[in-house]
């Protein structure tokens, strides 16, 4: 038995497959890069429209599996840009119905966070969410992720990336940011370091570090500074967190965990609290079809199967509105 | 021989002798994971913020430890130290009256702190201790702010009601409504102002459909 996933809430369209025990068959995907500016939510849903049937011969030649196997199949409901979110829905909804199988509306963020704590075997875990779109500090308790502390303004991803289109810097920016960090030799530039309570804000930071663009000083010195600020924030308030709540794992997940001085970062603080830290590769780190396969897996196993007319989009689902029967 | 009390997010706690006082001596200790530059700076103003603000809350009428010492080169601050649990622990053992008194009280105590332009910036029940059923202890002023501003105001109720939500489910619709009465009772009219700008927080910044391009 398998259950097929389907990722299409931004850049990515992705496709995947998990066996019954979650083991990943295949991952694949298609990534939609902006030719000028950031994501055009029209422009992606016409990327993710044409790439479908391509990403799903990839999937099927890479498993050898066959439909008749699936037993499920998963899409991403929300949260994303609307535009995208339905080329996903429409192929989940036309695939379960031909092939007679449930259908398993996931939430994205919900599946980020289950395939990390897959692959850190993580009980319960403080979890550390950081994409271009999501900057959460969360945890599972009877049956809901609780949200302990989350950006006021822009995600974290989101900043980096409007950074580096700023400094011309080719999609995606995140790699390239971290490159050139690693090239400035321990030179620091102060910028606003905002941290409230267990909340974060990043807007004030990438206005500080575009000026900083316009005043030439060196593109490594920045990359540099608004790492070691934006990172050294989300260390702090994971701190506070953890010694909040006395929790003795955590974990990093989104697209952001693919960043060494990030993992490295957060290895340290739970070392300070004397907690556990474990992060999902840098291979799943970002947005991919495997994640939504396995939190459907989750979900057929629940029996929490998603009915036809419940199954629109959701463009803003809220991580924290969604009841987790696993999570008891 | 200091005696650990606490290890929290930014300092070790050490209960200590004070010429025969009781005292904390809370050292915000330095942090491997951040650079030495950006490590030195934080805490030596946290702990210049922390002392002030203790001092202007007290003046405000908010029960909060007094200072005996305090030396920002070492990041270190002396305080009376308050024998008593946190609310943190206390919440989930009091009776729904009692969870609703003590809210109110806490409501009461920050519109006094905004009314005296004075934020917290940390309102979580692990900064809040309780030494008897009728006193509440404020502490960790380190993110503290001076401030006129709604918005900062918003943003502490904020922070106590996210605070309340993820820790304290269970409780968490109580506690915060008698927060707003008591914060209400004190603060006067403009507190519609504050809750307005408690929602409009917490509607902003939180989607992937509302990242800037
Ligand atoms: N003056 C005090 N008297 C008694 N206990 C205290 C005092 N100050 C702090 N504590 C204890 O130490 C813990 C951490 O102190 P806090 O000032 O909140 O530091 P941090 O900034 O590291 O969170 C508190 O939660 C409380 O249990
Ligand atoms: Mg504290």
């Amino acid at each position: 038995m398998i259950v097929l996933g389907i990722e299409s809430t931004a850049h990515t369209l992705g496709i995947g497959v998990v066996n019954e025990e979650g083991r990943i068959l295949a991952d694949c995907k298609s990534v939609y890069v902006p030719e000028v500016g950031g994501i055009h939510p029209r422009e992606a849903a016409e990327h993710h429209q044409k790439q479908l049937h391509v990403v799903l011969q990839d999937v099927f030649s890479e498993t050898g599996v066959s439909l008749t196997e699936v037993k499920g199949i998963a899409y991403a409901q929300g949260p994303g840009l609307p535009p995208a979110l339905r080329i996903g829905a429409v192929m989940a909804r036309t695939l379960a119905k031909s092939l007679g199988v449930p259908l398993l509306g996931v939430n994205h963020c919900v599946a980020h966070i289950e395939q990390a704590r897959y692959f850190c075997k993580a009980e319960k875990p403080l979890v550390v969410y950081l994409s271009g779109g999501n900057t959460q500090i969360t945890m599972l308790e009877a049956r809901r992720y609780r949200i302990f502390g989350e950006t006021l303004d822009i995600a974290l991803g989101n900043m980096l990336d409007v950074f580096a289109r700023a400094a011309n810097l080719t999609h995606p920016g995140g790699p390239k940011i971290e490159q050139l960090a690693k090239q400035a030799k321990g030179e620091y530039q102060e910028l606003p370091y905002t941290v409230k309570g267990m909340d974060l804000a990043f807007s004030g930071l990438l206005t500080a570090a575009k000026r900083l663009l316009t005043n030439g000083s060196p593109l490594e010195t920045i990359c540099y500074s608004l790492q070691e600020t934006s990172f050294a924030m989300v260390a702090e308030v994971v701190e506070r967190a953890l010694a909040h709540t006395g929790r003795e794992e955590v974990i990093v997940t989104g697209g952001v965990a693919a960043n060494a001085r990030l993992r490295e970062m957060l290895a340290l603080v739970a070392e300070e609290q004397s907690a556990k830290f474990a992060s999902v590769p840098p291979k799943y780190a970002g947005d991919n079809g495997s994640m939504i396969a396995y939190n459907g897996l989750l979900m057929l196993h629940a029996k929490t199967t998603t009915p036809l007319s419940k199954s629109k989009v959701r463009p803003k689902w809220r991580l924290d509105q969604i009841d987790i029967p696993w999570g008891e | 021989m200091p005696k650990l009390i606490a290890k929290g997010a930014e300092a070790s706690l050490f209960l200590e002798d004070w010429y025969g006082y009781p005292v904390v001596r809370k050292h915000r200790i330095q942090k491997p994971y951040r650079i030495p530059q950006l490590d030195l700076k934080i805490r030596g103003e946290r702990t210049i913020r922390e002392a002030r603000s203790l001092s202007s809350a007290r003046r405000a009428g908010v029960a909060t430890p007094i200072i005996f010492h305090v030396n920002p080169d070492t990041a270190t601050i002396h305080m009376e130290f308050i024998s008593g649990p946190r609310v943190k622990e206390q919440l989930p053992t009091l009776s729904e009256k009692d969870r609703r008194r003590l809210f109110k009280k806490i409501g009461k105590a920050v519109a006094r702190l905004h009314k005296h332009q004075l934020t917290h910036g940390d309102l979580t029940t692990s900064n809040l201790l309780l030494p008897s059923q009728d006193i509440v202890y404020f502490i960790d002023f380190g993110l503290a702010t001076m401030t006129q501003n709604t918005e900062d105001f918003g943003t502490d109720l904020h922070l106590l009601r996210q605070a309340l939500r993820s820790t304290h489910y269970s409780h968490w619709e109580t506690c915060y409504t008698a927060f707003e009465q008591g914060y209400k009772s004190s603060y006067g009219k403009d507190a519609s102002a504050v809750f307005r700008k408690v929602r409009a927080i917490e509607s902003r910044g939180r989607y992937i459909s509302e990242r800037i391009r």
